[in-house]
């Protein structure tokens, strides 16, 4: 969606269609889901908060300035939701003993407030699975596409489900540096 | 073992749920002691739930879609939570959201040095406090009746008529009746402004009632406490003592009842003992009849022995028979036992029930996937209260030991929209809703019979919870909802419409199913007939 079409479809949402924002939601969607999915607090719903940013978008379009960055406004919504997320999570009882370390949580709001932009990190990271023998995509399909325990995994594939975790975050290490590899390689 | 080891260790425990209180407390030092690991961790994190998205399959029309329903739907309820923004309610869904963002926004102005333009410092966020643990004819002005079992967010609360019970998160039961007006402010804590209510506070050390002539502390005890219309308060000790703060202080001991008057008596005056003590006021706050208030019952009602799936169709409040997942449903996790055996002995256990009815349903030493669906789907998006109740017996076997999942889905998008409840091989209960794992720090030994009572409480406008009780054999079964659950959610958003039933089981241990029961009560899960 270029930008005269984003600024037509706010002007539909203005006047009172819906259905332009839907035609927004849809050019964002990507986006903002992954920029959320990657900086959400372990616990948080990622997907209600990308989708409570969008509804505020909706509620709020009248305060957007018109021909000005759209995606950074809507952005801004975001990592407001995002911080409105972690504040609530930080409230529940033991969520530190229970679902985050709080090292972790502090960097993860860290750099959402950081940086409320989309990241090139999915990109790099499906490249980097291109890279992976069958064997191991397949593992990492059972375990988060298909969501299998470890124990099925284990059964499925064979090996002991120690040997499994131990593989797991062998194949996580390796595409993480073969992340930090393309990142670096593109920044220079 | 190294640093590295161990970080690898407990990263991976971590990432798949089984890390206990110890060890998130061990990985929080290693990362807080190294901040290239820290970032490092932080990266594995982001990679972790990317890994997650890109490797699901495309629902970017169902998120489309699902975004659209919601923010039309809280369009309306925007119009309606303003028309009712006179009377001081609850603060609703949209109006927290409005909330959260207005302190967000104006921190972000003021930190690049622009005016800010609200002008109106916002309102914190609302909690829950309390649960409606019964009522009896009641009517509030808080939105009119409220289902049972519903938690209560701080603010004022009138009950305008009726009878009503609240469980304090602190553990304190309150009894109302009549026309009574108070604040929730916190766990622990309420002001009442005008009435009359009962309090047993015997696992709430410390609970106070504030009123406008004083302040009542409890020291471990039972007492009332009434307001008239000028703030004169009269407190009523039944049992143990409690602390009197107000123009004097003082302890108050068992059968004492002092009427305090700013004007008239400041010191305190006595007056005659209420004569109803909390038990006998709770027996006269009667629950919904059982049969009014239960929406689906499996009782396993079949001859014992093996038959399809689609052949049990007994129980009710289902929209169907059993069945296999069908193949969209199934993707690549395939049963490996497809018949429906039932047994002929129903479970029972020492819990004062209602009557076990028929067999029970048996989970072979299998992978095996059973769908039932639901008449009345639980819907997430409206004010209500669920409570699904069940009893569970695990075998005990060296290797590959018994997972059991019972799970909420729905039918518009079954791998996405989830709300369940299960016993994974680690043997600390969970709940599980979407994609996200809630854990136990408590373990449960295979073996015993258990019945797990379970709550989901949904708000039209407003956070979710979903709570989870196990009760082990030596474990008494109370007349209201426990105070403590075994696990809970914590508050959470969601609108999904949930109208199939999935149990699953795997792992080579048998498994046993039985008197499954999804009502509006918790006394249509536990009284006997």
């Amino acid at each position: 969606m270029d930008k005269q079409d984003l600024e037509a479809q706010i002007r539909r949402v203005r006047e009172g269609d819906p259905a332009g924002f839907e035609a927004i939601v849809r050019a964002f969607e990507w986006p903002l889901r992954t920029w959320v999915l990657s900086h959400c607090p372990p616990g948080g719903d990622a997907d209600d908060v990308a989708q409570r940013a969008f509804i505020e978008a909706f509620k709020r379009i009248g305060e957007y300035a018109a021909e000005t960055d759209f995606r950074a406004w809507l952005f801004a919504i975001g990592r407001y939701q995002l911080m409105a997320e972690a504040t609530r999570l930080r409230r529940t009882a033991d969520y530190h003993r229970r679902y985050a370390p709080i090292a972790l949580a502090e960097e993860l709001e860290r750099r959402a407030a950081a940086a409320a932009a989309p990241s090139d990190r999915l990109d790099r990271l499906r490249a980097c699975m291109g890279g992976l023998n069958p064997q191991a995509r397949e593992i990492l399909g059972q375990r988060y596409r298909e969501e299998l325990p470890l124990e099925e995994i284990s059964r499925r594939s064979g090996r002991s489900v120690g040997a499994l975790k131990k593989y797991l975050f062998t194949l996580r290490a390796r595409l993480h540096e073969c992340i930090a590899r393309k990142a670096a390689t593109e920044t220079t | 073992m190294n640093r590295d080891e161990r970080f690898e260790e407990l990263w991976t425990a971590f990432l798949e749920g089984e890390l206990d209180a110890a060890g998130f407390e061990e990985l929080d030092r290693l990362l807080g002691s190294d901040a290239e690991l820290l970032r490092r961790a932080a990266d594995l994190y982001e990679e972790h739930r990317l890994l997650g998205f890109t490797l699901q399959s495309d629902d970017a029309e169902r998120f489309v879609k699902g975004t659209m329903a919601r923010a039309l739907r809280d369009r309306e309820g925007f119009v309606s939570t303003v028309s009712d923004s006179v009377r001081q309610a609850v603060p609703s869904r949209p109006r927290r959201i409005a909330g959260y963002l207005i302190v967000a926004a104006a921190a972000f102005l003021v930190s690049l040095g622009v005016q800010p333009l609200l002008s109106k410092p916002p309102a914190p966020a609302l909690e829950p406090v309390a649960t409606l643990v019964r009522a009896q004819g009641a009517r509030w002005d808080r939105g009119g009746d409220l289902p049972e079992g519903s938690r209560l967010l701080q603010g004022r609360l009138r009950l305008l008529e009726g009878a009503a019970a609240i469980r304090f998160d602190s553990g304190a039961v309150m009894l109302l009746s009549g026309s009574a007006d108070l604040d929730l402010e916190a766990r622990g804590r309420a002001l009442l402004r005008a009435g009359k209510v009962t309090v047993e506070a015997s696992e709430a050390y410390g609970f106070t009632v504030r009123t406008p002539a004083g302040e009542v502390v409890d020291l471990g005890t039972e007492f009332a406490v009434a307001v008239e219309p000028t703030g004169a308060t009269e407190v009523h000790v039944l049992q143990g003592e409690v602390s009197w703060s107000g123009s004097t202080s003082r302890v108050l001991q068992t059968g004492q009842a002092l009427r305090f008057d700013s004007g008239a008596a400041p010191e305190g005056r006595s007056v005659p003992l209420t004569d109803k003590g909390f038990k006998e006021l709770l027996r006269t706050i009667r629950p919904l009849p059982a049969e009014k208030s239960l929406i689906a019952y499996e009782g396993f009602e079949y001859p014992a022995g093996e038959r399809e799936p689609g052949q049990a169709s007994g129980g009710t409040g289902w929209k169907g028979p059993w069945r296999l997942r069908t193949p969209e449903e199934t993707r690549n996790d395939r049963d490996t036992s497809t018949s429906f055996i039932v047994g002929a002995e129903s479970l029972s256990g020492p819990w004062s029930l209602p009557a076990a009815r028929g067999g029970a349903l048996h989970l072979p030493a299998a992978r095996s996937f059973r769908v039932r669906p639901l008449a009345e789907p639980i819907d997430l998006g409206r004010d209500a209260v669920t409570y699904v109740s069940f009893l569970m017996r695990q075998e005990l076997v060296d290797r590959d030991p018994p997972f059991f999942r019972l799970t909420f889905r729905s039918s518009e998008d079954f791998p996405n929209q989830v709300v369940g409840f299960g016993m994974p091989p680690t043997r600390r209960p969970s709940i599980y809703r979407n994609r996200d794992n809630f854990n136990a720090s408590v373990s449960f030994e295979p073996g015993p019979l258990l019945l797990w009572v379970c709550k989901i409480a949904s708000r039209r406008q407003g956070p979710d919870e979903v709570f989870l009780k196990i009760y082990r054999p030596d474990e008494p079964l109370g007349p209201l909802e426990p105070a403590v659950w075994t696990l809970a959610t914590g508050p959470f958003l969601s609108d999904a419409r949930l109208d199939l039933l999935l149990l699953t089981g795997t792992g080579q241990g048998r498994q046993w199913f039985d008197e499954l029961r999804i009502g509006r009560t918790w006394e249509s899960m536990t009284r006997q007939d």
